[in-house]
């Protein structure tokens, strides 16, 4: 069996493939489209908490656990949480701004925590677009600094790049500078609201035009890393896996069927996560949703390829789930 | 809200508690880790603890403690009134580097961790009904700490011995550790606590714990008995034992270790302590399908 | 197969998950990722329990209701083929 076909039977299977977790809300920058709810709170997960929750995700099966935040090296105890995800056998994904990782913190992400691949956001291919967004002088300068000193060290880095306004004239000259550095970039191209409805980031959206251009970029480079966006839906038997293959955990303990589906399972501080996964009306209508969501995509558009779209953005958008399957 | 906002009527700051005692009682308890000496007490409240704690207190020798705790007065008046009706009890905590501090329905304390452990405990309680809350989720807390400094654990656990040696089982609440100790005792195994026990190094013995579960609260110091199994208790159809990953098994472990698995700044010597018990003896899964016949496979350890 | 056989663990660049009857491993620095049948998938996670191929055979022998004698030459090929592969390796002898 392939890989991908492995992947199909976590979805249909309803099998948690791959958890994220936004440790805290913290950040050493303040990028404007951040989508973070950070008047959101509650109780911070103890340390116990998190290693008992890894602990039962590793007997639901869960392979990749993909740690984010805000900024997650900013949790105190991301290092611990990082060493015992590694002992319990999970591939890790660290999402970060790259900020602090300069040598010495990168060796110990490398020794502590050996992750998968580090994901650092890069926001343009100049000081001025990148710290526009950042909103910290220097955080440039010492990005591209502290991404040599990960190469050197062996880490496994990659790019993560969303298409914006302020970014989209330099579109060109990021590929350049990731490929000077030798390192995948993976561009997303849509803005979200902030996970308060707040829809003040797309303020900065990326002009029509500039969308277009990438897209045939992307369209051009089909087959390789970056052009996931543009895969039509794969052959699942659900839409996609929120809340079938995957969840996300917040730092208060709150548990969504994905990023973007902010509507709370569960907490972890009440229930165990086995019992959320299994027992949480919220994930099963989210698994119901998709379920119909793919059954009429491919009635409605046998045959053609289609891009994909998310629906909880839809859902969130237009604010009412049914819409989303009327309106295809 | 601040520290202490939900039980006291004033906002603390550092100093501001009053030094003044209880009385002039002073007693010490002799478990896991002690003796735990406590000095201040009203003799009322000696009077409780010496009940309760029956031959666990021994007199006081001119020795220090390792862990030594003062009784202060507060007055009713700096705590809030609660209505219990449907409430769930917690603690308010503060962790700091070198001390902890507690808040709780009657009481303020702070534990300081220096060699020992150096305790403070304010209450407005001396009826033996409210002091005996406020003290035993003091000194629970207390132990846990000493415990986690002496290298070993407090541990969700219930354990039963047998020719010289003791069974760990673990777990979440409703696992069956209460149902797997009866069963236990009624097929002649001593069972030292069906809740609480201290698991301590060099070698690694565990020691039953007076404090909760529905047996094993006779406040009478039993012997110690070296670790035969160390066990995560599940509830299954069929009884069958099974190897379990070390990295699982610590992280079980920690979860069923209470109050310290907490502290932010004291987890880390916790997993220390874990690792360490789990060098002396590995961990596996119990399969329990709650009937006794889960004893035989305890008894090929033997 | 060797008279005494050595117990092994799976290698430190080595994550491996169970998926349904289906075992994924993943060899993290060539990220190159493997897919085992239910059989190797339940070897791997035996070796991963600390079962020598010995004590992996009889287990098998019974859950399969196989011929542990035919399961004795396949087990024994599957290791090799997993030592070759850079997913297990002998444990150190304390």
């Amino acid at each position: 069996m392939s890989y991908q076909a492995l992947l199909a039977k976590a979805v249909n299977g309803n099998i948690p493939f791959s958890v994220l977790l936004e440790l805290t809300y913290r950040c050493n920058l303040d990028c404007y489209y951040c989508y973070n709810d950070r008047s959101n709170g509650g109780r911070s997960l103890s340390v116990a908490q998190y290693v008992s929750l890894f602990a039962d995700l590793r007997e639901l099966a869960t392979m990749n656990l993909t740690f984010s935040g805000g900024e997650p090296l900013a949790h105190p105890h991301f290092f611990t949480l990082g060493a015992r995800a590694r002992a319990l056998g999970f591939v890790i994904r660290v999402k970060s701004n790259g900020h602090r990782l300069n040598g010495r913190l990168a060796r110990r992400l490398l020794n502590e925590v050996d992750p998968f691949v580090v994901e650092i956001s890069l926001h343009g291919a100049s000081a001025a677009t990148h710290e526009r967004q950042t909103q910290v002088a220097g955080s440039f300068g010492r990005l591209l600094t502290n991404l040599e000193q990960m190469q050197a060290l062996g880490l496994r880095v990659q790019l993560n790049s969303t298409l914006t306004a302020w970014n989209e004239a330099e579109m060109d000259a990021m590929d350049a500078l990731a490929e000077r550095m030798a390192l995948p970039l993976r561009w997303n191209m849509q803005i979200t609201p902030r996970d308060n409805g707040d829809r003040a980031p797309l303020d900065i959206a990326a002009s029509p035009q500039a969308i277009s251009r990438l897209r045939g970029l992307l369209e051009q480079r089909r087959g390789t890393e970056t052009t996931i966006d543009l895969d039509p839906p794969p052959p699942w038997g659900k839409y996609c896996g929120a809340g079938a293959s995957g969840l996300t955990v917040d730092p208060w303990g709150n548990v969504y069927p994905c990023v973007q589906w902010r509507v709370p399972a569960g907490n972890l501080h009440r229930e165990n996560v086995r019992d959320i996964w299994e027992r949480s009306p919220v994930l099963q209508a989210v698994r119901v949703r998709t379920e119909a969501l793919a059954t009429t995509v491919k009635a409605r558009t046998a045959g053609a390829a289609k891009e994909w779209f998310c629906p909880a953005l839809v859902e969130a958008g237009s604010g009412e789930g049914k819409l989303l399957l009327g309106s295809i | 809200m601040a520290f202490g906002d939900a039980y006291l009527t004033y906002s603390l700051t550092g100093g501001d508690l009053p030094a003044e005692l209880w009385g002039s009682e002073t007693l010490a308890i002799n478990l896991a880790g002690g003796p735990y000496r406590f000095s201040g007490l009203a003799p009322v409240q000696a009077g409780w603890v010496q009940a309760r704690f029956q031959s666990l207190c021994d007199a006081i020798s001119g020795a220090s403690a390792p862990v030594f705790t003062t009784i202060h007065r507060l007055s009713e008046s700096a705590f809030r009134e609660i209505d219990t009706r449907g409430w769930e009890y917690t603690f308010d905590r503060n962790y700091y580097p070198g001390c902890l501090r507690l808040a709780g329905w009657g009481f303020v304390a702070e534990i300081r961790f220096e060699p020992g452990l150096r305790g403070r405990l304010w209450t407005c309680r001396t009826d033996s009904e409210r002091f005996a809350g406020v003290f035993e989720n003091f000194f629970r807390i207390l132990v846990a700490y000493r415990v986690m400094q002496s290298g070993g654990v407090l541990l969700h656990s219930a354990a039963f011995a047998r020719d010289g040696q003791a069974q760990v089982v673990f777990g979440r609440s409703g696992a069956g550790k209460s149902t797997s100790s009866r069963f236990a005792l009624n097929a002649g195994w001593e069972v030292l606590s069906d809740d609480m026990n201290a698991l301590l190094p060099d070698p690694w013995q565990v020691e039953k714990l007076p404090f909760a579960g529905d047996l094993g609260q006779t406040p009478s110091r039993s012997r110690t008995y070296p670790i035969a199994g160390l066990r995560w208790l599940q509830q299954a159809a069929t009884h069958a034992v099974r190897p379990m990953p070390g990295a699982l098994a610590l992280a079980r472990l920690l979860v069923c270790a209470p109050v310290v698995n907490e502290d932010p700044f004291r987890v880390d010597g916790l997993l220390h302590n874990l690792t360490n018990l789990l060098g002396h003896a590995s961990a596996e899964t119990l399969d329990f399908a709650r009937d006794p016949g889960f004893l035989s496979l305890l008894e090929t350890d033997r | 197969m060797s008279a005494i056989s050595p117990p092994f663990r799976l290698c430190a660049d080595i994550r491996y998950r169970q998926i349904a009857d289906e075992g994924i491993v993943l060899r993290q620095q060539a990220g190159e990722v493997l897919v085992l049948n239910e059989v190797g998938a339940r070897v791997v996670a035996l070796l991963d329990e600390g079962l020598a191929p010995p004590g992996i055979v009889a287990r098998l022998a019974a859950e399969f209701d196989a011929d542990p004698g035919r399961l004795a030459i396949d087990v024994a090929g599957f290791v090799a083929e997993l030592r070759a592969a850079g997913v297990i390796e002998e444990e150190a002898c304390s």
